[in-house]
């Protein structure tokens, strides 16, 4: 199986008025082809982060860790030129952003921005482009294309404005798809139909997926394996019914228990379980283990930085707990 | 602009930027202002402007309206004249200094009485809507797009000149911007969650506004100020400069430019008196473009979501 | 004349005595003519009234219907504020672009200290410095004036015009390009931060593809409406330039109508002022509408 991508020791740094701040502090992973990864976590933990710069769609002032490498299809992408760059986004690696209702230019119909990608990437002519741009809102479950075509952003709805993303993003088949948060800001109902016609496209065209998400939901529809990320750092990772069955990390836990279920008989019922504490801001990350403050388990050990701990299985954890324990 | 970022080591953001601890709003707000270099240096020279004109008379012993004979029409750095004199041995530093207070004390007066009227109009409308609100606001917005200088000089024609008597010019319509920017933020904070869930619990009105809404008008009524303050220093030494606004004997930096520009193309004896117009202008312009620098920092500094890359 | 205090008859009697007698038969007839007795509201209404047939009443100054006296300088003013405002534009445009482009690069610093530089300028000592260096020091332009006297053959005629526009136009164009800039530049980078740039980055697009078909298109929006709601401003400073120059233009009118105490002339600039500054509006509204969809088509659907 081709290893799409590989990140080893993803670092990020802000340079800002108040000082340098790391939101996200050496974060590893990689990517099988067909594979689909989900990254869940809270909001501030740095998945968005991770997402944005495997294509370097961060701002001027992000800076890159010396040892930092993205390796995409085996070759380095961190360094390379910004045109180099330009012919592997929308072509190679695409993008689904979270907010439908703002990712979409307002001034030209969205005809128009599906076929910016063909004519962009596969030097398909105008009429060529809007074809094939027709096509795709097909696949992705649009009715009536052809009039659809013509029609500009504020006339869809977020449901259809979040298709016409996918539509653009797979529009060149390309090998890796990231899609961050894709359903956080629909209704519930169609958040179910998005992730159907995702799951659907992706199999189709074997892409490789990484969906960042706070949903433990969504991970468990599309997942195959699953990283779990806290305050810049991934603190579990492993197979997707590992993860679920058997968490290891208590904030795997404690977050798992947060989900609220609806019991019906009396008895079952219990009450909702909270881990106590707040996410911590990039600027004041805690000493050693950074979940530390809000663990139910902390012992003194934990106020050395925890190493990451792997399995056989290739079931990770970074907790002392687990140190020396055979898994 | 695009949106790439370089590799660089780590080390070197290190010397350059040190990681930071926040603890308070009061911290933040100094911290965003200190940054701002502009602002810093804007500070500092407008209290030496202030320091000049308030405190220097009292270091020179020659009035404003002391004529020195022997030196008439005198360039800088004449003996006993840093500034010059004019066509009538007045000297220029001294004058200069006067006219300050004066300028400096119409602008200031405006900006105060302007943002407290319209902070007060703006809140109340702001917040009570209604059918006097829209009307008011229409009103304003009409008055605001026709521009405000020949309307300032017709008030001068009602009123008349004289340092109080600008003011009023200045101030009878000049409290109207700050009200729609003060009624603009009411608006959105009236709409708020705590400002409804303090309604929801029966406090009064009155109570809201002074609690919940008034702080946090606070910011923008301040940078406003300082922008009014601008304004009003402009105004004044232009109504000035055209016979309109402080009258001579009495100096003010725009009326003595009104007396350099008799000269302009030289005097009777051939000189080119430079310095009458270059001094009294070139202060009404390093105050008003520091008071803009100041409020630019504090708009940076009090703005809560806005903290810059640098 | 309504809205001013003091009897605008004595005022009148005042300034021109050979005029005015003391004769009361004749007062009272002047009276009845001009209104003077009647209510607040009827005399508005009749002020109105008259304004709507093109009546803007006589100016006391130059003992002429004010209506011709303002339409026989309106075409100087327009002449110096179009000129001004086309050299605002052809400035500031590209720099602001640039400057939000090149965020926080040395080309923007400098750019936002000369906009700072440029709206603390009085544009009255502005003007003077002007005068002092180019007219004065150095000779090359003239002082005042709109032309020079006896100057002969069409081409000749038009350099000297010309000659005599450079400087007031500069001076009024060159203050608000300022402002402009400041505004370009912050409209320009409120719209580089929107989703849907990122999104077009995402997309592989180049930059300057992505900054001028994606953001400057969106950016035009709120800055031709700016542009064109601005075009009021210009004729304000023009009383001002005007004034220094001595343009024989509308501002210049004003200006002297305020200062011989001329209430009907004064009004009746001030009202076309208004006019003007509604006509501008107007287009901007249009101009508006025409370039947004959203608006062009009304909201449909989402």
């Amino acid at each position: 199986m081709e290893r799409i991508l590989e990140v080893d020791n993803l670092k990020i740094s802000f340079k800002t008025q108040l000082g340098r701040i790391t939101p996200l502090d050496g974060v590893s992973f990689g990517l099988s082809k067909g594979e689909t990864l989900g990254i869940v976590g809270e909001s501030g933990c740095g998945k968005t982060i991770t997402a944005f710069s495997i294509m370097r769609l961060l701002p001027k002032n992000a800076f890159l860790g010396e040892d930092t490498k993205i390796a995409f299809r085996g070759k380095d992408i961190s360094t390379l030129g910004k045109e180099e760059l330009q012919k592997i986004r929308g072509k190679s690696i695409s993008m689904v952003f979270q907010e439908p209702m703002t990712s979409l230019n307002p001034l030209y119909t969205i005809g128009w921005q599906i076929s910016e990608v063909y004519r962009l990437h596969e030097g398909l002519s105008e009429e060529e482009a809007m074809t094939r741009s027709v096509e795709m809102l097909r696949l992705v479950g649009i009715p009536e294309p052809k009039k659809r075509v013509t029609e500009f952003p504020h006339q869809l709805s977020g449901g259809m404005r979040q298709r016409v993303m996918i539509a653009m993003a797979l529009a060149c088949s390309p090998e890796l798809l990231i899609a961050d948060e894709p359903t956080t800001a629909l209704d519930v109902t169609i958040q179910a139909q998005v992730l159907e016609l995702m799951n659907e496209l992706k199999d189709k065209f074997s892409t490789a997926t990484i969906i960042i998400t706070h949903d433990l939901g969504v991970i468990a529809e599309m997942c195959d394996r699953v990283l779990v990320m806290y305050a810049g750092q991934i603190v579990e990772s492993g197979d997707i019914f590992d993860i679920f069955d058997n968490p290891m990390h208590p904030y795997t836990k404690g977050l798992i228990n947060s989900i609220p279920k609806i019991e019906i008989s009396k008895k079952d019922q219990k009450k909702l379980s909270v881990i106590k504490g707040y996410v911590p801001h990039p600027s004041s990350f805690p000493d050693g283990c950074r979940f530390r403050p809000r663990c139910p388990m902390a012992f003194e050990k934990c106020l050395e930085k925890p190493p990451m701990i792997e399995s056989e299985s290739h079931h990770s954890v970074r907790c002392w707990l687990f140190e020396g324990d055979d898994m | 602009m695009s949106k790439f970022f370089y590799r660089r080591k780590l080390d070197e953001i290190e010397d350059k930027a040190r990681p930071v601890h926040i603890n308070s709003y009061r911290q933040l707000v100094w911290a965003k202002f200190k940054s701002h270099k502009l602002a810093m240096f804007g500070a500092f020279v407008l209290v030496g402007v202030i320091l000049f004109t308030v405190f220097g008379p009292l270091f020179v012993d020659v009035g404003y309206e002391d004529m020195d004979f022997s030196y008439l029409f005198s360039p800088p750095l004449t003996e006993g004249h840093p500034f010059g004199t004019d066509e009538l041995g007045h000297d220029v530093l001294v004058r200069v200094m006067y006219g300050g207070r004066i300028s400096l004390f119409v602008g200031l007066a405006s900006a105060v009485i302007t943002t407290l009227i319209g902070t007060v109009v703006g809140l109340l409308s702001g917040f009570y809507g209604g059918l006097v609100d829209r009307l008011l606001m229409r009103f304003v917005d009409v008055m605001l797009s026709i521009p405000m200088f020949p309307i300032l000089i017709t008030l001068t024609l009602v009123f008349g000149s004289g340092i109080m008597n600008i003011i009023l010019v200045l101030t009878v319509f000049g409290w109207m911007g700050v009200s729609r920017l003060v009624r603009g933020l009411v608006l959105s904070i009236r709409e708020t969650e705590y400002v409804m869930s303090a309604r929801a619990m029966g406090v009064k009105n009155g109570r809201i506004i002074l609690r919940h809404v008034l702080p946090n008008v606070i910011p923008i009524v301040i940078v406003s100020a300082t922008l009014n303050m601008s304004y009003a220093i402009l105004a004044e030494s232009s109504l000035s400069y055209l016979g309109l606004g402080i009258q001579p004997p009495m100096p003010s930096w725009g009326n003595m430019l009104q007396r350099a520009m008799n000269y302009i193309l030289g005097t009777t004896t051939g000189v080119n008196p430079w310095w009458l117009t270059v001094f009294p202008g070139f202060f009404i312009f390093i105050t008003v473009l520091n008071v803009n620098f100041l409020g630019d920092g504090l708009r940076d500094a009090l703005d809560p979501k806005f903290v810059s890359e640098s | 004349m309504n809205s001013m205090p003091g009897d605008p008859l004595l005022q009148m009697r005042m300034q021109n005595p050979r005029v005015m007698t003391n004769d009361p038969e004749r007062m009272r007839e002047l009276r009845e003519y001009y209104h003077l007795d009647d209510p607040l509201p009827v005399k508005y209404f009749t002020w109105l009234k008259s304004v709507m047939t093109g009546d803007l009443g006589y100016s006391s100054m130059y003992k002429t219907p004010a209506i011709d006296l303002i339409t026989s300088r309106l075409p100087n003013t327009l002449i110096l504020t179009i000129t001004a405002w086309l050299i605002g534009l052809v400035v500031a445009l590209p720099i602001g672009i640039l400057s939000a482009v090149k965020k926080y690069s040395a080309f923007d610093y400098t750019t936002t200290v000369f906009a700072f530089i440029g709206i603390s300028l009085p544009g009255f000592w502005f003007a003077l410095i002007a005068i002092i260096i180019f007219s004065v020091s150095l000779g090359w332009l003239p002082v005042s004036g709109m032309a020079t006297y006896g100057i002969t053959g069409s081409w000749n005629v038009f350099v000297d015009r010309l000659r005599h526009l450079v400087l007031p136009a500069f001076v009024l164009g060159l203050v608000q390009v300022a402002s402009w800039v400041r505004y370009i530049r912050t409209s320009l980078l409120e719209v580089l931060d929107q989703d849907y740039v990122r999104t077009a980055y995402a997309k592989g697009v180049p930059d300057r593809k992505v900054i001028i078909k994606h953001a400057l298109k969106n950016a035009m929006i709120p800055i031709i409406t700016i542009i064109a709601l601005d075009i009021p401003y210009f004729f304000g400073g023009a009383l001002i330039i005007e004034t220094v120059f001595s343009w024989p233009g509308m501002g210049r009118l004003m200006y002297n109508a305020v200062i011989s105490s001329d209430y009907n002339l004064a009004i009746s600039c001030l009202m076309f002022l208004a006019i003007i500054t509604l006509i501008s509006n107007l287009v901007a509204d249009f101009l508006y509408v025409m370039v947004d969809p959203r608006i062009r088509m009304g909201r449909k659907g989402a």
